[in-house]
């Protein structure tokens, strides 16, 4: 089996950046492991690839589509915005009804109630 | 130059902060080190798949089917791209998949347990990826580069299923009384493994791993760096640990807890967890059945000529 490295870049223009490698019997089936493994979130526009121990750099005939063209959100960060704001109306609720415990935590000691671990 | 001194002067580069390429000239105990160290990472990976992949038919919802059926295929994509990375130093994927389905190498401790509700999921995705991200960031800075470039490549993700633990857990703790208890159940069952999951008190002087740069951080920096990033959110949300002692120690600077014992964690180590036998079971059946597909893939020039 072939050894492939795969490579990518910010820009077009840009030098390419091998960013792993990956086994595959020839370049058709290359081309399509390089894809699914390393850029299935859409991390670039365009990736290539280049036989381990040769010098021609083989680009991505068809860059359209890389990430997939139906809404996966849930695949990439965008799909959980507002996590971090709900996890801080979360805990606003959780004071409210008194259940925050209170115990010893990096600049802050406790003031109130604590609770000593009724888990376990 | 003799061994000795090739090997003082690979060192001399690593304390340097060079990275190293799989085509340098390294010290056999380097390479015996970081493909031990790699391939456990890669074989964790593929038996991660397996405890929440068992929630995919049981998500409660199509969204969260998705996410989830994602998740488990990133964990196996970051499978295929680690073992490729141990490839280079040395060992066959063949060879390593023989090993890791007869119980020959190991793979995380906390993939060794059953998942009893989909609070697990939620423990899983928040504070089990929560503890893979402080390992897997540190190594970022390891001084193998094709290890590093890979963790480029996987922290993202990591990130990612981190949010989505963090959603399901704020939908849980948010929720009814059943679903604020089925997430503390969880809780309750996996602390023991999560602070096994970093390993032993150790001394640093003596892993070998952090000799090399393989690992930039001590088994007890990334524990402390877990507590403070996870565990003042989990009381704001009023989940509580079972540990009675954990606490912060402002004159210390340190995260007092207290001993979880570790016979669990020998047993899981020596094979030995109450689901390792199963999940291994469950890998070398797919192996052997998906042997069909390895032929038909490695014959496809030989066919086409």
């Amino acid at each position: 089996m072939q050894v492939w490295d795969v490579l990518s870049r910010r820009r077009a223009g840009d030098d390419w950046q091998v960013v792993g490698s990956i086994n595959a019997p020839d370049l058709d089936m290359a081309m399509l492991l390089a894809r699914e493994t390393h850029f299935r979130h859409k991390e670039s526009d365009t990736y290539a690839i280049r036989r381990r121990g040769e010098g021609e750099v083989h680009p991505c005939p068809d860059p359209t589509g890389i990430g997939g063209i139906v809404d996966r959100a849930y695949r990439r960060q965008d799909g959980y915005v507002g996590v971090g704001a709900k996890l801080r109306r979360v805990q606003e609720q959780m004071a409210e009804r008194g259940l925050v415990i209170d115990r010893p935590r990096p600049g802050r000691r406790p003031a109130g109630r604590q609770e000593a671990g009724r888990g376990g | 130059m003799t061994y000795e001194e090739r090997r003082a002067e690979f060192k001399a580069r690593i304390d340097a902060g060079e990275k190293i390429e799989a085509s340098d000239w390294m010290p056999d105990e380097y390479r015996e080190a970081a493909l031990k160290f790699i391939e456990m990472h890669a074989n964790s990976e593929v038996m991660g798949c397996l405890p929440e992949r068992e929630w995919i038919p049981r998500a409660p919802t199509l969204k969260r089917k998705l996410s989830l059926t994602a998740k488990v295929q990133d964990e196996a994509g970051h499978g295929q791209i680690l073992y490729r990375v141990a490839e280079d130093l040395g060992k066959t994927r063949e060879q390593m998949w023989d090993d890791l389905v007869n119980g020959r190498t190991k793979f995380h401790n906390v993939f060794h347990y059953p998942t009893e509700s989909w609070g697990d999921v939620a423990v899983i995705g928040w504070l089990i990826d929560g503890a893979a991200l402080v390992t897997q960031k540190a190594l970022l800075d390891c001084s193998y580069a094709p290890y590093v470039r890979a963790m480029r490549r996987i922290c993202p993700e990591e990130s990612l299923h981190l949010r989505h633990g963090e959603d399901l857990t704020l939908e849980l703790v948010s929720g009814t009384a059943e679903q604020r208890e089925m997430f503390q159940d969880a809780v309750n069952r996996w602390w023991r493994p999560i602070m096994h999951f970093f390993g032993p008190p150790s001394k640093p002087e003596k892993d070998v791993l952090l000799h090399w740069g393989i690992k930039t951080r001590s088994n007890e920096d990334l524990r402390q760096e877990f507590f403070t990033t996870y565990v003042p959110k989990l009381w704001d949300l009023g989940i509580s640990v079972p540990d009675p002692e954990l606490r912060y120690d402002e004159d210390r600077g340190e995260w007092i807890w207290s001993d979880p014992g570790w016979d669990d964690f020998w047993q899981v180590v020596r094979g030995n967890g109450p689901m390792t036998k199963t999940r291994l079971l469950y890998r070398k059946a797919m192996w052997d059945h998906h042997g069909w597909v390895r032929e038909v893939f490695a014959g496809i020039p030989r066919v086409a000529v």
